[in-house]
């Protein structure tokens, strides 16, 4: 058979296809299924969930009325999100440094969650003979788009039956979350280096000129990704996003659909009592559990129920934007095409209508998607994987592949009485801090590998070391209004063993003529390339108070000792210390 | 009479394991615009709060913090009552209302 007539027959097959989809189709047969949202619904009235009154109570299932009223456009909702974004300021939301390998790090031991966004600056060296000061930024990749619909830049489709054009959904978001990206950069001295030429000698001085051998610019140190394998439980927080502005689109939605007569409603009578007769001989009558499910018992009949659904609940469109009366006999005709935008669209209550149901949605886009913020921020992950790539100074590069579990235990601990009055206007059930476990156990098992294997190194192989520590935190709380007490009193103490079993020694890499950073080796030959240290395993323990529970700026301080580091073969003591931000608020639209 | 209010997870009247209140606003529809209630509720939890009102309709308004794919909450004077006060249908919106009248 010729290529020719093999196209031929799958085009022919294509388009019998394309014909079979376009006269069989649902909507061929003016059996449009229903939007998501209205499907959910009455799939609820089948199982006994939910009632016919709550599809009659249009602001009860507002999304479903969102989804179906063609003037209720994706662009009005851009405007109501960026008109609501900066009142609906969120609450910060908690978290943290380098990974273990890097020459400036306060944490022999990674914990298995990315931060939405953060900012750390650290000094001090676990197994590496030197010590740094390196900057590192952190965020997972969910960091940008969760900032993005907090701001109420973009919308959020916060439950996989809520569509709005353009949003970011839910399950995308939790996905993204699970990924969690690192930089680091050494910012210190010893990653530069001064190079200079001396004049004729004057006396016992002696002038030199003197300019920069290397970039001032902070040198990349190493990256890190982490991908959650066991995402820990989702638990609510013990504060959660302001809710006072979706409270009062909340009621302002409730009076848009009231009766004008007794609750202030604002449709005009006629169409109130359209309204009024739709719910109540349309809705609530037809859409019964017995109609929706199926006759052998509790399960949805979706056939029948989208039945319902074209001939009664569509007409809702009509009803209020084109003044047509309800029809709930049985021999309603199947609604063809709803009205765009509808002859009384211009009246000023089908105005505030669709403002109000716009300003409803844009609301709760935001208070979901901060809500959303803090439940992916607290479910830190039970078990992750961690790539690091390490370029230390000096020192071939290498990838350490890492498993990290942590689990929290004992009481929760740092959470502040309940029901607390807020203002005037609102009552909120308030605390001002998340809970947090009084035991945090975390272990790390990982293997290091040398990225090019390396040469005329006698005993070096490509597996570099085998690595595990554990660390056990436990956290302090001060409930003090005074803010440095509150400050000193809110840690956590932090007690770490790092084993690490040398595979293969540790090598420097020599330029000839060029000094080694931080190091003084005598007696090398000039025509060396590469020295390496005599191997064996590292023992190391660090206790570590880390200031800030709860906070945006935290201070880790610690103090550790080894039996050897990765260079050095005798023991000594260290410190590390450094300073984190964590502008996850700032991208909650704190 | 004081009417206390119950979160409850389901229609048996299970107490509120994946819903939070997370705020409750009481509206007075006898003015026009409804104008908030200062002062209420009173006692108000993260499952439950307490009302004590003049005579009059009020449009009662509650927003909740849930779990992800939370479904239905349900909102009872007394989570051993036989009928809800409302149904929050939390998979498809965080709020929920419902009119009470005090004679």
């Amino acid at each position: 058979m010729s290529l020719r007539t093999r196209l031929g027959k799958y085009v022919i097959s294509i388009a019998a296809c394309v014909l079979f989809y376009l006269v069989f189709s649902p909507s061929t047969f003016g059996q449009d299924a229903p939007p998501p949202a209205c499907e959910w619904v009455m799939q609820k009235i089948a199982s006994g969930a939910a009632q016919p009154s709550d599809f009659a109570n249009v602001p009860e299932s507002i999304t479903c009325f969102w989804e179906l009223a063609p003037q209720l456009r994706a662009q009005v909702m851009d405007t109501a999100l960026r008109t609501l974004a900066p009142l609906q300021k969120s609450t910060p939301i908690v978290q943290t440094g380098a990974t273990s390998g890097s020459n400036g790090t306060t944490s022999a031991v990674s914990k298995p969650s990315t931060p939405i966004a953060s900012l750390a600056t650290e000094y001090g060296g676990i197994t590496s003979s030197t010590s740094n000061q390196t900057v590192t930024l952190q965020s997972t990749l969910a960091g940008v788009p969760s900032a993005l619909v907090a701001h109420g830049i973009v919308p959020y489709c916060w439950s996989p039956v809520v569509l709005i054009p353009g949003c970011f959904k839910q399950k995308d978001l939790q996905t993204l979350n699970k990924f969690g990206l690192g930089l680091t950069f050494n910012t210190s001295g010893t990653s530069q280096t001064v190079n200079g030429t001396a004049s004729p000698s004057q006396g016992t001085a002696q002038q030199a000129s003197l300019s920069n051998a290397s970039n001032r610019a902070p040198s990349f140190s190493g990256f890190f990704t982490k991908v959650a394998l066991i995402q820990g439980t989702y638990k609510l927080p013990s504060k959660g996003p302001p809710g006072t502005p979706t409270l009062k689109a909340r009621q302002e939605l409730d009076q848009a659909f009231a009766d004008p007569s007794t609750q202030h409603g604002i449709l005009q009578t006629d169409v109130w009592n359209n309204l009024s007769t739709w719910m109540t001989d349309c809705v609530i009558k037809n859409f019964t559990r017995a109609n929706l499910s199926a006759q052998t018992g509790e399960k949805y009949d979706k056939a029948k129920a989208t039945s319902y659904f074209n001939k009664y609940y569509r007409q809702i469109v009509a009803i209020l934007f084109d003044g047509t009366p309800a029809d709930c006999s049985q021999n309603a005709p199947d609604v063809a095409a709803m009205p765009d935008p509808g002859k009384r669209i211009k009246d000023i209550p089908q105005t505030q209508l669709i403002e109000r149901v716009t300003t409803y949605m844009a609301s709760a886009s935001i208070f979901e998607s901060q809500l959303n913020q803090m439940l992916e921020a607290a479910a830190s992950p039970a078990l992750s994987f961690e790539y690091d790539f390490n370029k230390p100074i000096s020192q071939p590069t290498t990838s350490t592949l890492k498993l990290i579990g942590s689990k929290g235990f004992g009481p929760t601990i740092c959470n502040k009485s309940q029901g607390k009055a807020t203002n005037a206007e609102t009552t909120s059930a308030d605390t001002d801090t998340a809970g947090v476990k009084r035991f945090t156990a975390t272990l790390n098992i990982a293997g290091s590998l040398y990225n090019s294997p390396p040469a005329n190194v006698p005993g070096a192989g490509v597996f570099r070391a085998f690595q595990a520590g554990t660390e056990l935190d436990t956290a302090i709380c001060n409930q003090s209004k005074l803010w440095i007490a509150s400050y000193l009193g809110n840690a956590t103490i932090g007690l770490t063993y790092y084993y690490q079993d040398q595979i293969s020694p540790s090598i420097l890499k020599i330029t000839p003529g060029e000094p080694l950073s931080g190091i003084t080796v005598t007696g090398l030959d000039p025509s060396t390339s590469s020295v390496f240290s005599k191997k064996g395993p590292i023992s190391f323990v660090q206790i570590k108070y880390g200031l800030g529970v709860g906070k945006n700026v935290k201070f880790p301080i610690a103090f550790s000792w080894s039996n050897r580091t990765d260079l050095i073969t005798h023991a000594l003591w260290s410190a590390q210390f450094g300073v984190s931000y964590d502008f996850s608020s700032l991208l909650g639209s704190k | 009479m004081p009417i206390k209010v119950k979160l409850c997870e389901d229609d048996k009247g299970s107490p509120a394991k994946s819903f939070d209140f997370n705020g409750v606003t009481i509206y007075d529809t006898a003015k026009s615009p409804a104008q908030v209630v200062s002062g209420q509720p009173t006692g108000l939890t993260k499952t439950g709060f307490t009302l004590l009102l003049p005579v009059g309709i009020y449009d009662v308004v509650m927003i909740l913090d849930h779990v992800p794919n939370a479904q239905v909450a349900y909102v009872f004077e007394d989570c051993d009552k036989a009928n809800p006060l409302a149904r929050i249908l939390v998979f498809v919106t965080p709020t929920g209302s419902f009119y009470l009248k005090v004679a």
